[in-house]
């Protein structure tokens, strides 16, 4: 704008000066010929016109004189003596006059003119005048007559009129030079005027172009103005980081946006690199990115992350009028977006990951990373309500110390803690350390935490619980939408939470159906029974396949697998149906075959029974004689001291309750041996759909070949695991029944998980390891370790459920192993002194102790190294 | 000292336990508590009973003693009192088995009395029972007398 004006007022003055210069230029020319012509005028007029009417006045004078001088001689008639008289001062005053007029190259003639005059007057005129005044009048007409007079009146007249002719002449001259003085002036004022008016047309049009280029430079100089008043005005208030780089980096436009987020006054920046304002690892990536971006030429975006703040950076190449290329950059904070992105993931992640748990505490063991990763908290609690004892039972405590986890295991309802009034309210609280809440503030600090933030664990509007975030540095930036966000993780968790209880409860009726269709802990003792029973893949853990042994009369053992058509809590009644009818009619009916048949009729009048396949088995415990029939189902397996392995192939028939059985079905017979091992199971432990039966069969003898010389429980498990059972399409049933011999080197006592029951398998195993010549001390340190074991898996299978059993099991071989096994996961397996001193009393009395836990349960293995005289294997 | 020590010799060796268990229905000795089972007494069924001997009150304990009996000893020990200048006394030498919950007792009985009476005096342990004090290392918080 300033310079607009300075070009301007600069034209202007050029302008000016221009019309100054050009009327000098036309005075110049027209003022001198002017002056000519005016001098020529004046010269004309005042001194040729005079001079020349003075001339012909002296003539007409003289002419006047001589005619009266005469007329007098002649007359003498004084009246002609007037004009004479007249004429003498009039010629001389005219001369005079005339002479002045004259130049003084021309005054010789005015001066021939006046002697001439004077020559004629006195010698003629006067003395002629004279004479006739003294009346000599003859003389005087004789002077006349002899012409002297005459004569010198005529040179005189002659002078005159070249006086006259001269004077014509100079005024001539003088007229002409007043013409060519016009003249003169005439052109210069033609000349001038053309000059000027072109010069002025010129100008004319040199001012109205450079007006229009003027008005167009002013329109884009406003247009400039208004673009970088906007441009101010945006980068001034706009939020978005706005900021030129040169071509080293070097800060040359940073708006307020950027300042704040630096933290620096812009003028601080200028001038500065990223690296002197940012720590390395933020630097590093910003120098790269803008690297990239002065190599090309587009523009490109950045995520860009400074400090807690995410910004989408969009960078483009910026030419410097010297030629080097910067980076124009714009920052625009996402934070926010980018934190609602990462807060949908982690709420997704947190359902993912409880997704495929089943119970309350793999749920919130599961939950527990996804929680931490989400809320970055310190700590991490979630209570559930228990309604029968009316607590918050605490599921993880994830970041408090022992002490206080066992504080807080289990609070009441009605409890003062923070917990306690969320869980009555259903209303979260937030709680910061620093505020001295009365009530609250002591928890936090003995806590070590700064702020927690309790929440409801609600679903359908009933709290089941609550979730807990504990953070060690204070946290007053929690706004609505995070707490929105924490809400939502609550109420994911609890979704996992109720569904995990509700199929928890269903679970636990179910399990409570089966365990009373598959009993267990009624085997006979005589016998080392093991089974293991892996429904179908599936929600609910039923089936339609079952085992059975029970004792029979006249020393007989009953021993039956089955598998109903189909799986599921369906399979599972009938299945129950036809177990308790198969026992019942084994009590009257002896013979597998002839049992079989009637469990036909029975099975064609129970709907969903038809097509079971069945394997019954009949034992003789003091013989040995196995009888056994197949109703369509596969051949029990046989396994003797030695290991070697058969099928029992005999007594085949067709699946029961088919209304086409007529043929009557037949029972074949064998003998379990002493240390010999009878299998019997369902289609699920050998099918695959990979590979046909006869591979399932034989993989099935190979493996009972192999692991012959472990106790059943530990040879079950390895069937299983070496046959890739659990995986399952269907439903997996095995029973293996060992018929031990006095000198075996096997123990196997299972009992209900019940205290009372110790010493059951106390006084068996004491009495085992006295058979196997143990000597005391040696028993007693055994039998110590092993009860610490068995009374570990008893109190935490009893303090979950009451109904659980327990197997001890031992093999003599290269020294002794004892396993004791439950059926549960031991989610906090010392929580008691006494657990841990039981524990140290393993590892001191044992040579080795182990333990493992799979979804079948928890295995407590104790190895004790050979001695000297202990018996040899088998 | 000595009259303990002759106590001991002339009182309950262990080779008599059976025969004074089944002579406790008529004796003095008040029984303190016995196994819920009744009347199966096969071996290894535990019986705690009191008896004073020179004025000590004495715990003699016989049989097994695992999880299931544990709060019966628990609550004997309790009934045994702190009373009385001496400390009291516990027998040990019936015992045929002690498991680590039943070691927990005694010791918190020993961490109860120890301050105002002095060390639990321990008469003969029988071997399953010194094993488990001596492996725990517990056998020195307690006065053990053969």
């Amino acid at each position: 704008m300033q310079a607009l004006d300075d070009s301007l007022d600069r034209r202007l003055r050029w302008i000016l000066a221009g019309f100054a210069t050009l009327v000098i230029f036309l005075l110049a020319v027209i003022i001198p010929p002017a002056l000519v012509s005016r001098a020529a005028i004046h010269d004309l007029n005042r001194r040729w016109l005079p001079a020349r009417a003075e001339a012909r006045s002296v003539l007409i004078a003289l002419v006047d004189q001589e005619t009266g001088e005469r007329g007098y001689v002649i007359s003498g008639d004084q009246e002609f003596l007037a004009p004479f008289e007249r004429g003498r001062s009039t010629v001389d005053r005219s001369l005079v006059r005339l002479r002045s007029l004259m130049d003084s190259t021309d005054r010789p003639l005015v001066d021939a003119v006046r002697a001439g005059y004077r020559v004629w007057l006195v010698q003629s005129a006067q003395r002629e005048i004279a004479l006739v005044r003294a009346d000599r009048i003859g003389e005087a007409r004789s002077l006349v007559k002899q012409g002297a007079g005459k004569q010198r009146f005529d040179r005189v007249r002659a002078r005159q009129n070249r006086l006259i002719a001269l004077v014509d002449a100079r005024t001539h001259e003088a007229d002409q030079r007043v013409d060519r003085a016009n003249t003169t002036l005439l052109i210069a004022a033609i000349g001038g005027g053309v000059v000027a008016l072109a010069l002025v047309l010129a100008t004319r049009r040199w001012l109205r172009r450079w007006a229009t280029r003027h008005d167009e430079q002013r329109m884009l100089e406003r247009r400039l103005a208004d673009q970088t008043r906007l441009v101010d005005s945006i980068s001034a208030t706009t939020d978005d980081a706005i900021f030129l780089k040169d071509a080293d980096g070097v800060y040359r436009f940073a708006n307020r946006a950027t300042s704040e987020i630096i933290g620096r006054p812009a003028d601080e920046i200028l001038g500065l690199r990223d690296v002197d304002i940012f720590p390395p690892q933020i630097a590093g990536p910003i120098v790269a990115d803008d690297e990239r971006v002065r190599a090309g030429t587009r523009t490109r975006e950045f995520d860009v992350r400074i400090g807690d703040r995410t910004f989408l950076t969009t960078k483009t190449p910026y030419s410097f009028p010297d030629g080097t290329t910067g980076v124009l950059g714009i920052a625009h904070d996402i934070t926010a977006r980018r934190r609602g992105d990462d807060r949908l993931a982690a709420i997704a992640a947190l359902s993912r990951a409880i997704a495929g748990q089943a119970t309350v505490t793999e749920i919130a063991l599961a939950a527990d990373e996804p929680l931490r990763v989400a809320t970055r908290a310190d700590l991490v609690w979630i209570f559930v309500d228990d309604q029968r004892s009316r607590r918050l039972v605490s599921v993880l405590a994830d970041g408090a110390t022992q002490a206080t986890a066992d504080e807080f295991h289990a609070i009441p309802y009605s409890s003062p803690t923070l917990t306690g009034e969320v869980y009555r309210s259903g209303q979260a609280q937030i709680v910061n350390a620093a505020d001295g809440h009365p009530v609250y503030g002591a928890n936090l600090a003995a806590a070590d935490l700064e702020t927690s933030l309790i929440l409801p664990l609600l679903v359908g509007g009933r709290v089941h619980g609550t979730v807990n975030f504990g953070w060690q540095a204070e946290r007053r930036d929690l706004g609505p939408l995070d707490l929105d966000f924490f809400a939502n993780l609550a109420a994911v968790l609890a979704e996992g939470i109720t569904r995990a209880r509700a199929s928890a409860d269903v679970r636990a009726a179910l399990s409570t159906f089966q365990r009373a269709l598959l009993p267990i802990e009624t085997f006979p003792a005589d016998l080392q029974v093991a089974v293991r029973y892996e429904p179908a893949a599936g929600e609910l853990r039923v089936g339609g396949d079952w085992y059975d042994v029970f004792d029979l009369p006249n020393g007989l053992v009953g021993i039956a697998a089955g598998d109903v058509v189909g799986h599921g809590i369906g399979a599972a009644a009938v299945m129950g149906q036809l177990r308790s009818a198969l026992r019942a009619f084994a009590q009257v009916e002896h013979d597998p075959a002839a049992l079989l048949e009637r469990l036909d009729l029975h099975a064609r009048r129970e709907a969903g029974a038809a097509a079971t396949t069945v394997a019954f088995v009949t034992f003789d415990r003091t013989t040995g004689e196995v009888r056994y029939s197949c109703a369509g189902h596969l051949a029990p397996l046989l396994v003797d001291a030695d290991g070697s392995a058969r099928y029992l192939e005999g007594g085949r028939g067709l699946p029961i309750g088919l209304a086409h059985t007529s043929r009557p079905r037949d029972s074949a017979t064998a003998v379990l041996e002493h240390d010999g091992m009878l299998i019997l199971y369902t289609d699920g432990l050998i099918e695959r759909r990979t590979s046909s039966i006869d591979d399932g069969l034989a993989r099935l003898s190979d493996a009972a070949t192999a692991h012959r010389a472990l106790g059943v429980e530990a040879f079950a498990d390895q069937l299983l695991d070496d046959l890739g059972a659990g995986i399952g399409q269907d439903d997996t049933a095995v029973i293996c029944v060992r018929r031990p011999s006095a000198a075996a080197p096997w123990f196997n006592a299972r009992v209900v998980a019940d205290p009372r029951r110790l010493r059951d398998v106390r006084r068996a195993l004491r009495e085992w390891l006295d058979g196997h010549g143990y000597p005391t001390s040696r028993r007693d340190d055994v039998v110590i370790a092993t009860m610490e074991a068995v009374s570990n898996a008893v109190e935490h299978a009893y303090g979950l459920d009451g109904e659980s059993t327990v197997v001890v099991e031992a093999v003599v071989g290269d020294g002794l192993v004892v396993s004791v096994r439950d059926g549960g996961r031991w989610v906090n397996p010392l929580r008691r002194p006494e657990r841990g001193r039981g524990l140290m009393l393993m590892q001191a009395l044992a040579d080795g102790v182990d333990r493992t836990s799979t979804e079948r349960g928890t295995i407590v293995t104790l190895r004790f190294a050979a001695f000297a005289d202990e018996p040899a294997p088998i | 000292m000595s009259p303990h020590r002759s106590d001991l010799r002339t009182g309950v060796p262990a080779w008599q336990m059976q025969k004074g268990r089944l002579a406790m229905g008529n004796v003095t000795r008040s029984l303190v508590t016995e196994a819920k089972t009744g009347a199966t007494m096969s071996s290894g069924e535990p019986i705690l009973s009191r008896e004073d001997r020179d004025g000590v009150p004495t715990l003699v304990l016989l049989g097994d003693f695992d999880l299931a009996t544990v709060e019966d000893l628990r609550a004997a020990l309790r009934s045994l009192g702190t009373a009385g200048s001496a400390a009291p006394q516990l027998d040990l030498s019936g015992v045929t088995f002690l498991d680590s919950s039943g070691l927990g007792v005694l010791l918190d009985f020993q961490r109860e009395t120890a301050a105002a009476n002095g060390a639990v005096v321990v008469l003969a342990p029988s071997a399953p029972c010194r094993r488990l004090l001596e492996i725990t290392g517990v056998d020195a918080l307690f006065d053990i007398r053969d």
